[in-house]
Formats: structure tokens, C-alpha cells, sequence
């Protein structure tokens, strides 16, 4: 079924219709929000994206695609959360520490070899500036076209073509010499 | 070869057009174009090698799955079948607890301009000057700002964090909100 039906359905009170949009589309954002916001926050982010999507989607026009919408709300839930993250961060500093390392200590080794070489790109993915971040992440993450990511972003697409070289060079320059 | 001047195409177009060929937005002439400008210059090829390389890095740690996929779903159909679940009913006793706080706010304000206005004419009794009156002010709302800051962090980390180990750090937060009611 066409994503424009699945919405007409679901504004007409189908609800089975908005699960079958998730069932859909939750991977790409979630992988997309596990980066921006971290695996931990990436659940309930997603939910949060999920709930704020359909209470809006009558604003939604069929003539865009629903991923890159659905994408662009949860790009404004995440940033939301970071904002919220960096002053509870600040204000909880010693708790959060504490979880950092209860939550490492709880996985088995095999994932811990892939959680640090996660945690290492993650690491440089957050010394980005939040453009050149957004455009990598929607790009290969979310596997977004390069004009669609330029739609979210709202620049042309020589600059995100521009963004996602900077990106690639400079997440190069910091994982270089890092054993990977 | 010279790394801004290649033959037809430069060097940037050429990264331009490498990356969008990557996402299968290149048409058939940028994709003949790159071909022919990888085969001569010599930056480029070790461009590509570079990028790929990262790029390979990325998708090994790239998530397969959603934890609790199903979860999440139901959860979500849930929330949205109930316009008012609990996180609702706790953001709006937050609001109207901060709605109070600011009514109970306004007189003092109010008392505060009026005394601020005094001080043109010095009353018998008063021992605040206009500076000292303004400063109570911007204390006074830090004080409000501050109140309802940690009532919304105390929401956050009870439905997100809520387990034993942050009890400690909620109690310090409680303590710290009593004693602001305490001041307001």
C-alpha cells in the first residue's frame, strides 16, 4: 500500500494503518537517531518521533516522501532531547557518570569490542559541526538521496554535496591512527 | 595531474559526482564524466579509497535492529489511541504548578515596581535603593526559572531514569526545590 494511502487511513481513524508506517520506516530513523542522540536515548526518541508524527500528520503532503518527513520531525525531537541532555549533563554530572559505566560493564565482550569501536565513531561524529553531522547521518543512515537530505536541511544541494565531503574528511582525519 | 583542473570535469565536481553516484543520483554523462576523470587523476583515485574506507568503518557499527521494536509499537499505538497518558497528566500538573507559581509571583512583582518607583522619592523606612530593588527582581525570576527547570528534570528522570540508583541525586533535587518554595 502507497504511503499517501497509509495516511489517508490512519487520518480516518485506522490506527493498524500508523503501524504499518512504523513497521516501515522505524529502522531508518532509529539508526539515524541512535547516532544523533545515543543508543540509550534512540527507544524513546523514536516513540517520541512516532507520536508527534501522527498527531501532525495531517500536515504531511503527499508530494514529499513520508521518510524523509517522518525524518525531518524526528531530526526536531532529538535535538529537542539533546538541549534537555546537555542541561541534565551539567546538573547531574556525578549520576551520569555513574550510568556511563554501570552500562558498559553489563555488556558480554564480544559486544564491547563493537560498542567501543561504535562508541569511537559516535566519538567522532560528535566533534562534527551539527550541519556537516545531520547531512552524513541522514545520507547513510537513513539512506536519504542527497536532494532530499538538501530538502531537510533546507540548502541547496551543492552545499549538503559540500557538507557530506567535510564530513567524510574530517571523520577520516579523526579515526585515523585510531585501531579500528 | 593538477588537483583543481582536470580535464572536463575538476577535482570537486569530481567528488561531487562520486558521492552521488554512491546514492544513485548521478545520470549516465557524470557517471561517463567520473569514469574518465578516476583514469587520470591520480588525488582522486585516493580520494575514493579514503572515503569508501570510512564509510566501511561506518556501516560495520551500523544498528541491524531496534531493541524493543515491538514494544515501542504498541506503546506508540497506545499513546496515540489515549490523547492523556500519564506523562500528559504529569507535564500538565508541571504547568499548573507553574502557572500558580507565577500568579503567586505577580504581586510580589507588582510590590517590588512599586517600591522600585518609591525610590525616586526616598519613603521613611526604605532601605532599598533602585539598583538593589532591580537586582531582587532578576533574582526573583532566576529563583522561578530555576524552580521549574528542576521539576521538569525531576519528571524526565523519574519516567526515564526512574530506578534506585538515582534516588540520592532526586532527593538533593527535592531538597534544593523545597527550598526554593521556601524562598518564593
Amino acid at each position: 500500500m502507497h504511503d499517501s494511502q497509509l495516511v489517508s487511513r490512519f487520518l480516518a481513524g485506522d490506527l493498524e494503518a500508523l503501524g504499518v508506517i512504523y513497521d516501515r520506516y522505524s529502522l531508518p530513523v532509529y539508526r539515524y537517531l541512535s547516532r544523533l542522540v545515543g543508543t540509550t536515548d534512540a527507544e524513546d526518541v523514536l516513540q517520541e518521533t512516532f507520536i508527534r508524527a501522527a498527531n501532525r500528520l495531517k500536515a504531511y503532503r503527499e508530494q514529499e516522501r513520508l521518510l524523509q518527513w517522518l525524518l525531518t520531525v524526528a531530526r526536531n525531537v532529538a535535538l529537542d532531547r539533546l538541549r534537555k541532555k546537555t542541561y541534565l549533563r551539567k546538573r547531574f554530572r556525578k549520576y551520569w557518570r555513574h550510568r556511563e559505566a554501570e552500562r558498559k560493564s553489563v555488556l558480554p565482550e564480544a559486544q564491547q569490542h563493537t560498542q567501543e569501536t561504535k562508541e569511537k565513531i559516535d566519538q567522532a561524529l560528535s566533534k562534527l559541526p551539527e550541519t556537516q553531522r545531520s547531512v552524513f547521518l541522514l545520507r547513510e543512515e537513513a539512506q536519504l538521496k542527497f536532494r532530499e537530505v538538501a530538502e531537510i536541511m533546507d540548502i541547496p544541494l551543492g552545499t549538503a554535496l559540500s557538507y557530506m565531503r567535510r564530513a567524510t574528511e574530517n571523520l577520516r582525519k579523526e579515526l585515523k591512527g585510531q585501531q579500528l | 595531474m593538477n588537483e583543481h583542473t582536470c580535464r572536463e570535469i575538476t577535482c570537486e565536481q569530481a567528488r561531487d559526482i562520486l558521492l552521488l553516484t554512491r546514492s544513485g543520483e548521478a545520470s549516465q554523462e557524470q557517471a561517463a564524466s567520473l569514469q574518465k576523470h578516476l583514469q587520470e587523476c591520480e588525488s582522486c583515485r585516493t580520494a575514493k579509497i579514503q572515503m569508501e574506507a570510512v564509510l566501511h568503518t561506518f556501516e560495520q557499527t551500523r544498528e541491524h535492529n531496534i531493541p524493543r521494536r515491538t514494544q515501542i509499537r504498541q506503546r506508540m499505538v497506545n499513546s496515540v489511541r489515549r490523547p492523556a497518558p500519564r506523562r500528559q497528566l504529569i507535564r500538565r500538573a508541571v504547568l499548573a504548578g507553574a502557572a500558580c507559581i507565577f500568579l503567586a509571583v505577580l504581586p510580589v512583582c507588582y510590590f517590588l515596581h512599586q517600591r522600585d518607583s518609591d525610590v525616586a522619592v526616598p519613603a521613611s523606612g526604605n532601605n532599598y535603593t533602585e539598583t538593589e530593588a532591580g537586582t531582587l527582581k532578576a533574582d526573583l525570576f532566576d529563583i522561578v526559572d530555576a524552580f521549574c527547570q528542576d521539576l521538569q528534570s525531576l519528571e524526565y528522570i523519574e519516567e526515564v531514569y526512574g530506578h534506585e540508583s538515582v534516588s540520592e541525586d532526586l532527593g538533593e533535587v527535592r531538597s534544593d526545590v523545597s527550598s526554593i518554595r521556601f524562598l518564593v
